[in-house]
């Protein structure tokens, strides 16, 4: 071994060691890395800053880039805890994931022993201990796992190993096509089944829902689930509180209704979802791991549209998008027409009421 | 009759419906300017049947013989050592035989992870493990990147396959090469900008290619032209193969199910935004009257492949 892979070695096992025997000093002290790091410009800062004045257009220059730099410390300093996770021994990992606070438990409790439930843990703050967390909690019952296979998730390996340590039965499924028949399968003889699906993947079918005041494309897996086999989807997040405790967050489930047709349950219940989670994301929007996707994720020609007037320009723009698909500027023509015309509605209709959604 | 000719019967069944699902997958008149070029399906039938024998022998020198079709690929002139060496190569038997002759010459071999290598080289290492190992594809940048400056003195060839299925691509190109389109990963391309001492293409045979160090000097970034450029040079070896001996190759269907599937993904998604107005409107307060909504509905859903 040479002097400088011994230097490299040397230095990756001290910071084994901080992070392992001191996570509060160690953490502060790469927060402060971080924070010093950040200072200067650089390019992913820019990409940051670039989709943050989209979501948060009110705010002026100097607020978004400090906003900007609160995410980078906030998320070198996650990805270390998360890193933290794979060096503890199993009755410390155990230990600590069972120390973290629950709080809305009882959301996840149904009167049908049967119910089959989807926890929704978005890449937000601390997500594997979460889904460790759930891992441990439920372990009278079956409890799937369901993510990216190898050759797209990096980490697909060390997730698996980390579910292994704390329970060994938990079931880890893989998104293709086999996989999610077993998820299926697993969910109507009432399974957990525990996700995060604020990532997208480049073969997957997308929809757009508002999220930051934009058209945001996102999967409709997660719904496409609760649709088929009834479950209900409880969005989870976890997070350090005032106290620096751990906190794992549930919010009450989102129910597909009955009385909408299936592919609008769809639309409704993953809308209704990342409501859900830019609800949280205003108030912490330093915990979301995804923010430099923000921009080339989200539509930057549509807006929402408010009113009857608003909606006929954006079909314009819609219109041009489609100019080698006939049917589908036929489509939007008659759309405009509906909009205009007798059958319609007046331009005067009134601007947006509160969402109906369940 | 016995169970081995029984057995034999439906390996060459199999042979023959995978050899027709590649002939007829492809659209050839396309690519090559007329169909009397495309390989016959006997002769698509003889290359799965290799490759079956390739996988089934019990090592690497024993599997090379099954390939005398496609000899000394792989340059004999002396190499300065330790080397890294990248290959772009696809699913054929060229890329077979090359991994074979590697592996003789005593180079340790990293492969990317696929359909392709598992199939047909992963059984052979199960009798010859040692010296061969697989990467994802998702982690073969990172990967190289731990490894880059470890000087273990070992002389080591990274193979990647770059037609894999389109879904494993993730972040892509589409280039235009020889009148068709091509939906293709742009892990090549980052693999080819970042430091090997020496980069191949394998078409027919292998070509050595010059491609400038993009990482050098703390840099962490290439340019979308050089990405583009690269990725074209890694296709132009799997076209040389398909235009000069198209019966070689394995995988025509995962060639065409990639730009395919990636068109009509592009299109569904296009239909998607149309769609998601539709019901964002319908659940926000500017409804249609709900037949002529289920209607337009209908109509944007994605077309069944």
């Amino acid at each position: 071994m040479n002097e400088k892979s011994m230097t490299t070695h040397l230095g990756w096992a001290v910071r084994n060691w901080l992070l392992r025997g001191f996570p509060a000093i160690s953490l502060r002290l790469l927060a402060f890395g971080a924070a010093l790091r950040h200072r200067l410009p650089s390019a992913a800062r820019q990409e940051l800053e670039t989709s943050l004045s989209l979501a948060f257009s009110g705010e002026g220059p100097l607020e978004i880039t400090g906003l900007a730099k609160k995410i980078l410390g906030t998320q070198l300093v996650g990805a270390a805890a998360q890193f933290r996770l794979q060096l503890l021994t199993h009755d410390k990992l155990c230990r600590e994931t069972q120390a973290m606070r629950v709080v809305g438990e009882n959301f996840l409790r149904s009167h049908d022993p049967a119910q089959s439930t989807i926890i929704v843990t978005p890449h937000y703050g601390h997500f594997m201990h979460a889904a460790l967390r759930v891992a441990i909690d439920h372990s009278d019952r079956t409890v799937c796992f369901f993510y990216n296979p190898n050759e797209r998730n990096p980490y697909a390996e060390t997730t698996d190993e980390l579910i292994d340590r704390v329970n060994a039965r938990c079931i880890k499924i893989r998104n293709d096509r086999k996989g999610l028949v077993s998820v299926m399968r697993a969910l109507r003889k009432g399974a957990i089944l525990c996700m995060m699906p604020d990532q997208i993947t480049p073969e997957g079918e997308i929809t757009y829902v508002p999220f930051f005041g934009r058209f945001f494309g996102v999967m409709r897996g997660t719904a496409f689930l609760a649709t088929k086999t009834g479950a209900q989807i409880v969005p989870a997040f976890c997070h350090h509180d005032g106290a620096n405790q751990l906190v794992l967050e549930y919010r009450p489930p989102l129910v597909p209704a009955p009385f909408l047709d299936e592919e609008t349950q769809i639309y409704s219940l993953t809308a209704a979802l990342f409501r859900e989670i830019e609800e949280k994301l205003r108030q912490a929007p330093e915990h979301w791991r995804y923010w430099n996707q923000f921009a080339r994720r989200s539509l930057p020609s549509l807006s929402l549209p408010r009113s009857t007037p608003e909606l006929v320009s954006q079909l314009d723009l819609v219109r041009q998008r489609f100019d080698h698909d006939p049917s589908m500027r036929e489509l939007v023509l008659s759309w405009q027409q509906c909009l205009q015309g007798p059958l319609g509605i007046d331009e005067h209709q009134g601007s947006l009421a509160s969402p109906r959604v369940p | 009759m016995s169970l081995f000719s029984n057995l034999q019967a439906s390996a060459t069944r199999l042979d023959r419906s995978r050899a027709q699902e590649a002939h007829y997958g492809f659209d050839f008149t396309r690519l090559l300017g007329g169909s009397d070029r495309a390989p016959r399906i006997e002769a698509l039938q003889e290359t799965f049947a290799a490759a079956r024998l390739f996988a089934q022998a019990a090592d690497f020198a024993a599997a090379r013989s099954r390939l005398p079709h496609c000899t000394g690929l792989w340059p004999s002139a002396p190499r300065r050592n330790p080397v890294r060496v990248l290959v772009i190569a696809h699913g054929s038997l060229p890329a077979l035989a090359l991994a074979a002759e590697a592996r003789i010459a005593n180079w340790k071999l990293v492969l990317e992870e696929g359909d392709f290598p598992g199939e047909y080289i992963a059984p052979l290492c199960a009798k010859a493990p040692e010296g061969v190992e697989y990467v994802p594809t998702a982690r073969l940048p990172l990967v190289w990147e731990e490894r880059r400056n470890r000087d273990d003195g070992l002389a080591v060839m990274w193979i990647t396959f770059c037609d894999r299925p389109v879904h494993i691509g993730g972040c892509g190109l589409t280039i235009e090469l020889h009148r068709g389109k091509y939906h293709l990963s742009v892990v090549d391309a980052l693999m080819m900008a970042s430091g090997f001492d020496e980069v191949f293409v394998l078409g027919r045979e292998l070509h050595q290619i010059v491609v400038q160090h993009a990482f050098r000097d703390g840099g962490n970034r290439v340019s979308g032209a050089t990405l583009m450029e690269y990725t074209q040079q890694a296709l132009s070896g799997l076209l040389e193969l398909i235009e000069f001996c198209p019966e070689q190759y394995l995988r025509m269907a995962s060639l065409a199910t990639r730009s395919e599937r990636y068109r009509a993904l592009a299109r569904n998604n296009k239909r998607a935004l149309l769609r998601s107005l539709l019901q964002y409107c319908q659940t926000n307060g500017l409804p249609l009257p709900e037949e002529v909504y289920h209607d337009f509905l209908l109509k944007t859903a994605a077309p069944v492949a």
